[in-house]
């Protein structure tokens, strides 16, 4: 709007208490940020989300392994083969102990209470899925199945492979409907027949056990379920990490590179840009699987950092490394409409530095589109570590991480095999609230992010401000 | 041309002998009524090409004029005749690729302003076209823009014909102008920081003296007064903000005291404050110092490596000890005093371009004012060095007529209390004789005629001149039909050969086509080009 001279009529009042000109802008631009609803909601949102993130990362939350049902101490555990012809040779070692047999079940004693590790014998021509693993040995019998197949099969995870979903132990809590909760550990299937797959579907939806947020179950050969809700509130920092990190480091490599290209131009932009559409080119998934492959496979760990910070770092770089093109083309395109404009030839014809023109009038020019993409990108990098994990891909040291997206995968999981396999035989359960809770924090926190940085670029803008 | 020709020995740039003329040497035969020093800058033989797909286009093909002292000199003709590329080659601002300043010389202040221009780049023509490819030496022409740094702004200052867009629209005015400020008046700006004294013996009673002037309500003298003040602080920008302050106050003359005093207090520089503001000012002097040697480099006609390399060393070894202070000072708002002194010295550059709220536009934004109004801050923020020459490509264009008034009227002002020589590019005839004390004409890359602006009006001579004064609409003859010069501007690729006009030149003669006319004098300080007039042949 312009305010000539006539317009402005009544003089601002200048005191003496002039305050300091830098924390006058904060005001004004909280000022703008206020009257924005939306960014005002997403503030909220981000600000709860970090102290939850603070909160979970400082406290043990307890959300996971919890046994089925709370009984007496020592478990039956029975492992049961399928698909070897009868009368072959297998064996399964377990707590230090080996077991063989050519039946089909081997059966364990174990104590209540530790996690397990076995191991399947290897049976010559055949290979065996799940071939080692772990098992929380809780209040209940548990019951593994192993299946041999002849053909050398990807050994990615037993869990993950619907096949073994559907074959299920199904000795869990059988209680009689009316009779009262046998603990608070203990959670009844529904309509109390356990023939079904009842542990993968059934597990307390919200509402009904004590859980907030219901359960997340982990497909077959563990009896054990985890807290969703208090897996999402553990997960927040990771989340929470990995996106603002990746996102952040991504633009500003970008921004520098984009920048340098756009401003120099020549066989410099030329050079830079070539390099950004050979980076452009690498699928991202397949980048970061490879690299996770890659290094964890060789190397255990890197720069002496622990078995998950190794994972976590390395999910960061391979992100970042296919990330900062993206930007780079932004910012370059961004610098070369601004490099033109008139107000940096007015700079040039003041006599101001190269650097000072870049510094101080093409950099802070070019940046609101990078502000716009950044805020669409945080919500995009849990899918994509979900979507890791949902093609199967072992991100993380243990198989059940606290991560959203990772929690988001493992859900739609259980929902792909709950119809699959229960709709088929009749007793169609679908277990959504771990599809949709996971979903629901991670669509809370992209649109809270876009928000934010909505309002923030109204209010930074002065052009912009009404 | 030489560059359109298969390379060979002879350089497409002029084989002029690089002297080393002063700026007597070079104005006294020239001029024989002016005294030598009289001229600011002389541009000799000015030639920018633009290397283009079609081909090489001759934007300027041979300028020459004068800057003088004080004086006004006005650069009219059509739409694409090269006015603005005359003014931007002068500086060299022109955008490089595709334009490229060729030759001639321009010296301003006893420098040679194209000095190394024919090592910057080799040229080679492509083969079955008329494209020349460019092949820049990257180091030179870095040199050159650095050297030109030492020039532009700060001794050629320029101002646009867009004021709403020659303004970066994200930061304040104070912003923009202050950052003016401290790049040219730098020195001034610490020193006067340096030497505040809130403690001085005056200071309350000229307080007093305020206060007491704020209640009598005259506004000249509570200025007055106010400057007063800060003249016992020894602070000019300190004046400019006790004024303010006092006229906030309006009839609460009470709460002036405390308001003042309250002031005063955050003038007081801290020993770590004082220590920052000096490692500040001995970046900027040692970018003076720089700018000097670049300035020298020009003069003498040789590199000075050595000397800018030994500066840029001790520059940063400032800039690690500004860093420190910076990065210690974050809570000792170590840039706070600078910020205040820039905000209230903006404020009194606002208010010497006659703009009425200089607080409130301070700290406005560029798309708050409206197009009168920034031209005066592009005008302020060109004058803030106090540059010899003031560059003004079209800056009435963009305004309305009454608004355009005003801003001619600021210029000239402004012109006498700096004491600056204005190039002002323009095709509204009516502004050049409003303003200007003399008038080139340019046609199609060339000066065709050249003098007096009343002499010019009078007596047009060269039949572009004629044409176009007889294209302007009379009060005095209203029903005359307004003629205009038949056919449009030449293409500048390839251009007609002798005088560029003579296609469109209802006098044109046989002598025309073949070679291009010298520039004779017709009259005193009045020369022309054209083989109609047969003076002597102008010495240059």
């Amino acid at each position: 709007m312009a305010t000539d001279s006539s317009t402005i009529s009544a003089p601002e009042p200048v005191r003496g208490r002039r305050p300091n000109p830098r924390l006058d802008q904060y005001k004004r631009t909280w000022y703008f940020l206020r009257r924005n609803t939306l960014a005002i909601f997403g503030l909220g949102v981000i600000f709860a989300l970090v102290l939850v993130a603070i909160y979970a990362s400082t406290t043990s939350i307890p959300w996971d392994g919890m046994p089925l049902c709370n009984s007496t101490n020592n478990q039956v555990v029975t492992f049961q083969e399928l698909g070897l012809p009868s009368g072959t040779s297998w064996s399964v070692t377990m707590d230090g102990v080996t077991q063989t047999s050519t039946g089909v079940n081997i059966s364990f004693s174990e104590p209540s209470g530790p996690t397990y590790l076995y191991t399947i014998g290897n049976v010559s021509g055949y290979s065996a899925a799940p071939s080692r693993g772990s098992i929380g040995v809780g209040g209940v019998p548990l019951q593994v199945s192993i299946r041999f197949t002849v053909a050398p099969g990807t050994a990615i995870s037993g869990r993950l492979s619907p096949a073994a979903a559907l074959v299920l132990p199904c000795t869990v809590c059988t209680y009689a409907a009316g009779t009262p909760s046998p603990g608070p550990n203990c959670y009844q299937t529904p309509k109390n027949n356990p023939s079904v797959i009842a542990p993968t579907v059934s597990l307390s939806p919200p509402g009904l056990g004590p859980l907030p947020m219901g359960a997340l179950t982990l497909g077959p050969g563990t009896a054990y379920f985890y807290n969703l809700f208090n897996g999402l509130l553990r997960g927040t920092d990771y989340s929470l990490l990995l996106s603002v990190s990746i996102v952040s480091v991504g633009a500003m490599l970008g921004l520098i590179i984009g920048a340098i290209s756009g401003y120099w131009g020549g066989v410099v932009d030329e050079a830079i840009m070539r390099l950004v559409d050979i980076f452009l080119s690498i699928p991202t998934i397949l980048f970061v699987i490879i690299v996770i492959a890659v290094v964890t496979t060789t190397y255990q760990t890197v720069l002496g950092l622990s078995l998950l910070d190794t994972r976590v770092f390395l999910l960061i770089g391979g992100f970042m490394v296919v990330w900062w093109p993206f930007y780079a083309r932004i910012v370059r395109s961004q610098v070369l409409v601004v490099r033109e404009q008139k107000y940096v030839e007015a700079a040039r014809a003041s006599g101001a530095s190269r650097s000072r023109i870049v510094l101080r009038h093409i950099i802070p020019n070019s940046m609101y589109p990078i502000f716009i993409q950044m805020s669409l990108d945080v919500g995009t990098i849990p899918l994509l570590t979900g979507f890791l994990v949902f093609l199967g891909f072992n991100i993380w040291p243990t198989p059940y991480f606290p991560e959203w997206g990772t929690i988001s995968a493992i859900g739609t999981l259980n929902v792909v095999q709950a119809f699959l396999g229960a709709c088929e035989s009749g007793a169609c359960a679908i277990p959504w609230w771990q599809l949709f809770f996971p979903g629901l924090a991670l669509f809370l926190f992209a649109i809270s992010v876009n928000f934010l940085s909505d309002g923030l670029r109204d209010a930074l803008d002065p052009r912009l401000r009404r | 041309m030489a560059i359109s020709e298969p390379p060979s020995t002879e350089s497409p740039l002029p084989s002029e002998p690089r002297d080393r003329a002063g700026i007597e040497d070079l104005a006294a035969p020239a001029d024989s009524t002016a005294p030598p020093d009289d001229v600011v800058l002389e541009v000799q033989d000015l030639r920018t090409y633009f290397f283009t797909y079609d081909g090489v286009v001759k934007a300027l093909d041979g300028v020459t004029f004068k800057i003088r002292r004080g004086e006004t000199t006005g650069l009219v003709g059509e739409t694409g005749c090269g006015k603005s590329v005359t003014a931007f080659s002068i500086t060299r601002l022109i955008s490089d690729p595709p334009g490229r300043v060729m030759g001639g010389r321009i010296t301003f202040a006893g420098a040679n302003l194209l000095w190394d221009l024919e090592h910057e780049a080799r040229f080679v023509p492509v083969k079955g076209t008329k494209r020349v490819k460019v092949k820049r030496s990257f180091r030179r022409v870095m040199a050159a823009t650095e050297r030109l740094a030492a020039v532009r702004g700060k001794s050629i200052a320029t101002i646009f014909q867009e004021p709403t867009q020659a303004m970066n629209p994200i930061f304040s005015i104070a912003d923009q102008l202050g950052e003016a400020l401290l790049l040219h008046r730098g020195i001034e700006i610490f020193d006067a920081l340096l030497a505040v004294t809130p403690d001085d013996p005056e200071v309350p009673a000229a307080i007093e003296e305020l206060v007491t002037t704020a209640r009598d309500g005259n506004r000249e003298r509570l200025r007055a007064a106010a400057l007063r003040v800060g003249d016992a602080v020894h602070l000019p920008s300190f004046g400019i903000q006790a004024f303010y302050i006092a006229r906030a106050a309006g009839t609460d003359t009470e709460s002036i005291r405390p308001d003042i005093e309250h002031a005063m207090r955050r003038l007081r520089v801290s020993g770590f404050q004082k220590g920052f503001l000096r490692s500040q000012r001995r970046l900027i002097g040692l970018q003076d110092e720089t700018n000097k040697v670049h300035m020298d480099e020009m003069r003498e006609g040789k590199s000075m490596g050595a000397a800018l390399r030994h500066i840029r060393r001790q520059r940063r070894r400032e800039r690690t000890a500004r860093f420190y202070y910076g990065v210690r000072g974050v809570h000792a708002r170590v840039n706070r005093p600078l910020k205040e002194e820039l905000f209230w010295r903006t404020v009194g550059t606002l208010e010497g371009v006659s703009i009425a709220n200089p607080v409130q536009v301070a700290r406005g934004y560029p798309h708050e004012l409206s197009g009168g109004m920034l031209q005066r801050v592009m005008i302020a923020m060109a004058l803030s060095a106090e540059p010899a020459i003031l560059l003004a490509d079209e800056p009435t264009t963009a305004l309305d007529v009454t608004i355009q008034a005003q801003i001619l009227e600021l210029m000239r002002e402004l012109k006498h209390r700096v004491g600056t020589s204005i190039l002002l590019i323009t095709h509204d005839l009516a502004v050049i004789a409003e303003v200007a004390d003399r008038v080139c004409v340019m046609y199609a890359g060339v000066i065709v005629e050249q003098g007096p602006v009343r002499d010019i009006f009078a007596r047009p001579l060269h039949p572009y001149a004629q044409g176009l004064l007889a294209s302007i609409p009379r009060v005095d003859q209203p029903n005359k039909e307004l003629s205009s010069i038949p056919g449009s501007v030449p293409d500048l690729i390839d251009p007609p050969s002798g005088c560029r006009f003579h296609p469109r030149c209802p006098y044109a003669m046989p002598i025309c086509k073949e070679t291009r006319p010298p520039m004779t004098v017709e009259g005193p300080e009045h020369t022309v080009a054209c083989y109609l007039y047969k003076g002597p042949v102008a010495s240059e």
